[in-house]
């Protein structure tokens, strides 16, 4: 491992303490981990690290409350106020109907925060919770004039999984597309451009655009990217995912860091002999 | 904070050097980030915005450190050669070129 200076600690230092992240459970790993990949870098490679840092978003389980109350608050600012039922659906596709997803762990918290949420979404007898496609198609199912179908997920990355959701309920035939409204805590914009092409309706808590392709002005964001093409190079080793799936240049972690995020943040590295743990490590726990 | 770790950050800081000593104390980099607030609240580095420096009551404070710190006795700066003393004989010890051979 390189040294690391002075003032790439007192930088850091400064981001997490400006963002609260000393605040958050884990934080010394992620900060241990940040300086040890920081060390394995350059000067043009650290400042771009730090300045995507400042704009990272870690978001943690115990935030999901206010986020989620964001969503509603913006449902009502929106007009989208069905006077009917409440479908709430989890985003996921039929192939992970056996699988536990992040649109899950939404709609059990959702049940918890209903009470906070702004009339009329505060009344639980208005919702019904609908747990897989396969079962909707066996329920009877049908949707009156005024009620409406929420999808819910932690994260829209490349909008994916969302088509390809939208795609399974469209073949059921039981939702009208005016009836979807598709609410996530955090979305790039190319999924809320899927949505809007499709004409359907959404809230989203947080907006964010690429990391780096968005952000810097031309000739700033050529250099940010070969920056970032040589970090990728020195500690990134899966091609897949150079600049997050589909090269989403994420900068996002929720409970789980979505591999839309650059992968500098969450994959782990070697660095001359040493395996490295990368700041906010992306684990899958394997199924029996 | 330990005289010792803020003798090394404030050596660090006045050579423009990296932490990478303070690691080899033991420190991680959360001590030392705590260590550097630390110093800069106690006035010892100034913080701007490129540049990160000693002030005035940094350098007086290397130069006492250095001057307490100093190691006058070669033996705690010079780390024996352990491998290389050979154990004291024994006054009746017969020398023989081959210990396991009783025989000429």
């Amino acid at each position: 491992m390189n040294d690391l200076d002075v003032k790439s600690i007192i930088k850091l230092h400064d981001i997490f303490s400006r963002k609260d992240w000393f605040q958050q459970l884990g934080h010394s790993q992620v900060h241990e981990n940040f300086c040890k990949l920081l060390a394995c870098l350059n000067t043009e490679e650290k400042e771009l690290m730090l300045e995507l840092c400042d704009r990272y978003d870690w978001i943690t389980f115990n935030s999901y409350g206010k986020y989620v109350q964001k969503l509603f608050e913006g449902l009502v600012s929106s007009g989208i106020v069905p006077s009917g039922k409440i479908y709430l659906f989890p985003l996921k596709s039929k192939e992970d109907r056996t699988t536990s997803k992040s649109g899950d762990t939404l709609v059990y918290m959702l049940q918890g925060f209903i009470h906070f949420l702004q009339p009329p979404f505060n009344q639980a007898g208005i919702y019904s919770i609908i747990e897989g496609l396969d079962r909707t198609s066996n329920l009877t199912f049908t949707m009156n004039k005024d009620d409406a179908f929420f999808v819910l997920d932690d994260f829209l990355g490349t909008g994916d999984s969302l088509l390809k959701v939208l795609e399974e309920i469209k073949q059921l035939g039981k939702v009208p597309i005016e009836k979807i409204v598709v609410l996530a805590l955090v979305a790039h914009k190319n999924a809320l451009a899927i949505l809007d092409k499709l004409g359907i309706k959404y809230s989203v808590a947080l907006v964010r655009d690429k990391g780096i392709s968005d952000h810097y002005p031309e000739p700033q964001k050529t250099d940010k990217i070969s920056a970032m093409q040589k970090i990728e190079l020195k500690v990134t080793t899966k091609k897949k995912f150079q600049f997050g799936y589909k090269g989403s240049e994420g900068l996002v972690t929720m409970i789980k860091t979505p591999n839309n995020t650059f992968p500098v943040f969450w994959l782990p590295y070697k660095f001359g002999n040493a395996k490295l743990e990368p700041p906010f490590p992306r684990f899958q726990i394997n199924k029996l | 904070m330990m005289d010792k770790e803020l003798h090394l950050l404030l050596s660090i800081v006045d050579k423009n050097a990296g932490v990478e000593v303070l690691i080899d104390q033991g420190l991680n980099y959360g001590n030392i980030a705590i260590l550097i607030e630390t110093a800069i609240k106690s006035g010892y580095i100034v913080s701007e915005e490129s540049d990160i420096k000693l002030s005035g009551s940094g350098k007086e404070k290397l130069a006492e450190l250095r001057g307490q710190l100093k190691k006058l006795d070669k033996d705690t700066w010079i780390e024996r050669k352990k491998d290389a003393i050979i154990t004291k004989l024994d006054p009746d010890f017969i020398y023989l070129p081959n210990q396991k051979e009783l025989y000429f």
